[in-house]
């Protein structure tokens, strides 16, 4: 007798079907919008993955090509091509002496005499002097 | 009635036998599912599932990137670029004929050739290899069913054969030889990643994250001390001189003697790293570490370094030169077969005689003389980061080879080999206050941590040990500067202090010496006082000069001048403010 009374006081049967059914295919609609993105999301990744590994190749492919336009030897010609060549180092003589760094001095092989303008007569050049006429060598000519 | 129920006895009976026989099947059969299920479900679940995973997955290597190799000015000389490999799954192919079409203008192949790849009898046909980045960008673009196209890394050297030594090759098994290749060939090559993903009955992959996926550790990029400016004057300045001395081949090396550093290595003639397997298989190898030469005069430093240190001579100890001298029973003459009377040790460096060369070395004695030759890393490897190094050879007393006339002539460098590296690392240690360093090419790695950042890990300077104390080697270094004033006076340069000397080595046969071929080479550092740069020029076999102080110190001199402008090394009278502008 108490079963019949919960069973009456109780929704029908075919609400509580109707609600599994519906509660049902809310999931399956539910999983499908999700499979859905996943999908869509997993798409997108995969292309990303795509574009990236081409974009690092051309990154590649455009870093060799700016080396080798950049090679030492391609600049030396190009520069030989338009006209420029190497050109001896021109010192400028200086109007003062200059003072000697503390650990540079330090480094002399050669003791400064006491005057301190030369540690030894300058060296003489004979072969290479006669083919540099123009290179002052930090003197006054 | 009795006759009635019998049949009715007989039937329960048999519809009760008949159920034992359905309940025996019944039971069998469930018995036999049961089984079943035990065995595919516990026994051969393993392998089961492993099964099914390989049917519907894919797992596919992800290749480390190798890394690059940069100079010390971070400029690429060796980096990886993408060529592709397009092939085809003919089953897969959807619509052969517009597939052939599309492709054959792409591949610049016939449209009936590529048909008929695609419509072959075969699981896979190879269409192209090594097709370059932009076709193989182009096919994959195309996305046809049934047609892969896979990129494969290339190791390319934009400076060509510049740095083909120094740096070795990569094969096609991406396996580094020779040069910095080959000696970081583990750092450099990274470790290969790999992904499992699942895949669609096509074989198409299902895009949804990887079921398994580890990622590639990408190789670490070598930073390198070789700046490749001080490259090409060296390999300028080297194939200048093969001209015009018409040397057979040469090396330059460039170091920085106070840490060791290697600044330029050039040897010629050299190859295209990018097209090495079209090179002479001779030429792959870096003759800076792996070629030995009986060095001759160069050597002698090294005997007066061992002679001045022992303080069996000063430069002011006299000898009286008669032009030859006796070692073990083998006469030893000089270089121009003439006596040059009473001579200072420094006038028999200057003259580069070899008679006063086998009185230091007979006067320090064989044991403590050989002790030099091993501090100084004669015979040695210098362990210097490049593959395919040489030790050199150097007999020693007591070895079955040696001689007792070997004393006289290894003070001159002969009946001893040495690699070029080894040479120039004996010679900075002169330049470098006695202290041998280890010599290295590489300055840092870059490398990637674990949260993938980089970070950079630098190489210190490595001193191996004390060859000579700091006195010997300046007062030595002021005996190399009378070389270079008075001797080898091609080397100077105007207005700088060099430290030098030349070698003439005369080239060992099976039946004696070569009577014309030589070897001509010259080391130098500058400034003297200040050493930021050796240099060493080894000339094999001119034939405008046999003598290194006509080829290999001009040589020099040429490098040496470029390298002050450079370098930014003003010339010693100003950097050592002493001229002040006087008149």
């Amino acid at each position: 007798m108490a079963g019949l009374r919960k069973r009456k006081s109780g929704f029908p049967t075919h609400i509580v079907v109707a609600v599994f059914v519906a509660l049902l295919i809310l999931f399956f609609w539910l999983q499908f919008l999700v499979a859905q993105e996943i999908e869509t999301l997993g798409r997108q990744i995969l292309e990303t993955n795509r574009e990236l590994e081409r974009l690092r190749r051309e990154n590649a492919a455009l870093e060799h090509a700016i080396c080798t336009e950049m090679a030492q030897e391609r600049m030396a010609q190009r520069a030989e091509a338009m006209g420029y060549a190497l050109h001896r180092p021109v010192y400028l003589p200086l109007a003062e002496p200059l003072a000697p760094a503390e650990e540079e001095q330090t480094r002399l092989l050669l003791p400064l005499p006491a005057d301190g303008r030369t540690a030894a007569p300058p060296p003489t050049f004979p072969d290479t002097q006669a083919h540099s006429p123009d290179i002052a060598l930090g003197r006054r000519p | 009635m009795s006759a009635n129920t019998e049949p009715e006895t007989n039937d329960a009976e048999m519809t009760f036998s008949r159920l034992r026989v359905l309940a025996f099947f019944l039971v069998f059969g469930l018995a036999v599912v049961i089984g079943q299920v035990v065995r595919y479900q516990v026994i051969e679940a393993h392998y089961l599932r492993q099964e099914a995973i390989a049917q519907r997955t894919w797992t596919e290597e992800i290749p480390a990137t190798r890394g690059a190799i940069l100079d010390a000015r971070s400029h690429p000389l060796a980096l990886d670029v993408y060529q592709w490999d397009i092939s085809a799954s003919p089953d897969l192919v959807s619509d052969p004929e517009e597939t052939a079409s599309a492709l054959a203008g792409l591949l610049g192949q016939p449209v009936e050739e590529v048909y008929a790849k695609l419509t072959a009898p075969q699981k896979w046909v190879p269409l192209a290899d090594h097709v370059e980045q932009s076709v193989g960008e182009a096919i994959a673009a195309l996305d046809a069913p049934g047609i892969v196209c896979t990129p494969k890394p290339l190791r390319v050297y934009p400076e060509g054969d510049l740095f083909a030594h120094l740096l070795g090759i990569v094969n096609d098994m991406r396996i580094g030889f020779y040069g910095v290749e080959g000696f970081y060939h583990q750092t450099l090559q990274g470790k290969a990643g790999h992904r499992t993903v699942e895949k669609d009955p096509i074989g198409n992959p299902i895009p949804i994250p990887p079921v398994e996926e580890e990622p590639p550790q990408p190789g670490a990029q070598l930073i390198l001390t070789v700046d490749r400016n001080i490259q090409h004057i060296a390999y300028e300045e080297l194939r200048r001189a093969l001209e015009t001395y018409g040397a057979e081949s040469g090396s330059v090396v460039v170091m920085d003697p106070r840490s060791g550093a290697i600044l330029a290595s050039v040897s010629l003639p050299s190859y295209d790293p990018n097209a090495f397997a079209k090179a002479d298989m001779k030429l792959l190898q870096d003759p800076v570490v792996s070629s030995m030469w009986e060095p001759g005069s160069i050597f002698k430093v090294i005997t007066w370094g061992a002679g001045l240190d022992t303080g069996t001579i000063s430069p002011g100890t006299t000898f009286y030169d008669d032009g030859s001298l006796e070692v073990g029973g083998r006469v030893i003459r000089n270089w121009d077969r003439r006596g040059h009377g009473l001579v200072t040790m420094s006038d028999g460096l200057v003259q580069s005689l070899n008679t006063v060369a086998a009185f230091i070395s007979t006067s320090t004695g064989k044991k403590p003389f050989y002790n030099y030759l091993r501090r100084f890393g004669m015979g040695q490897l210098t362990e210097v980061d490049l593959a395919s190094e040489g030790p050199g050879m150097v007999k020693l007393p007591g070895d079955s080879n040696w001689f007792p006339s070997e004393l006289g002539t290894n003070s001159f460098g002969q009946g001893i080999a040495v690699t070029p590296i080894q040479m120039i690392r004996a010679v900075a240690a002169i330049a470098n206050d006695g202290m041998l360093m280890k010599p290295y090419v590489v300055r840092a790695f870059v490398v990637q941590d674990e949260e993938g950042g980089w970070r950079t890990v630098p190489v210190e300077p490595m001193a191996v040990r004390q060859a000579i104390t700091r006195d010997t080697a300046r007062t030595l270094t002021e005996m190399m500067v009378r070389v270079v004033e008075e001797g080898a006076t091609e080397a100077q340069v105007p207005g700088y202090r060099i430290a030098g000397k030349t070698g003439t080595a005369q080239i060992p046969t099976p039946y004696g010496y070569h009577p014309s071929d030589t070897i001509a080479s010259f080391v130098g550092f500058a400034p003297a006082d200040d050493p930021r740069f050796i240099v060493l020029v080894k000339l094999d076999r001119p034939r405008t000069s046999p003598w290194g102080s006509r080829t290999a110190a001009p040589t020099f001199r040429a490098i040496a001048r470029r390298l002050f402008v450079y370098m930014q090394i003003p010339p010693d009278d100003v950097r050592l403010g002493r001229s002040g502008g006087q008149p």
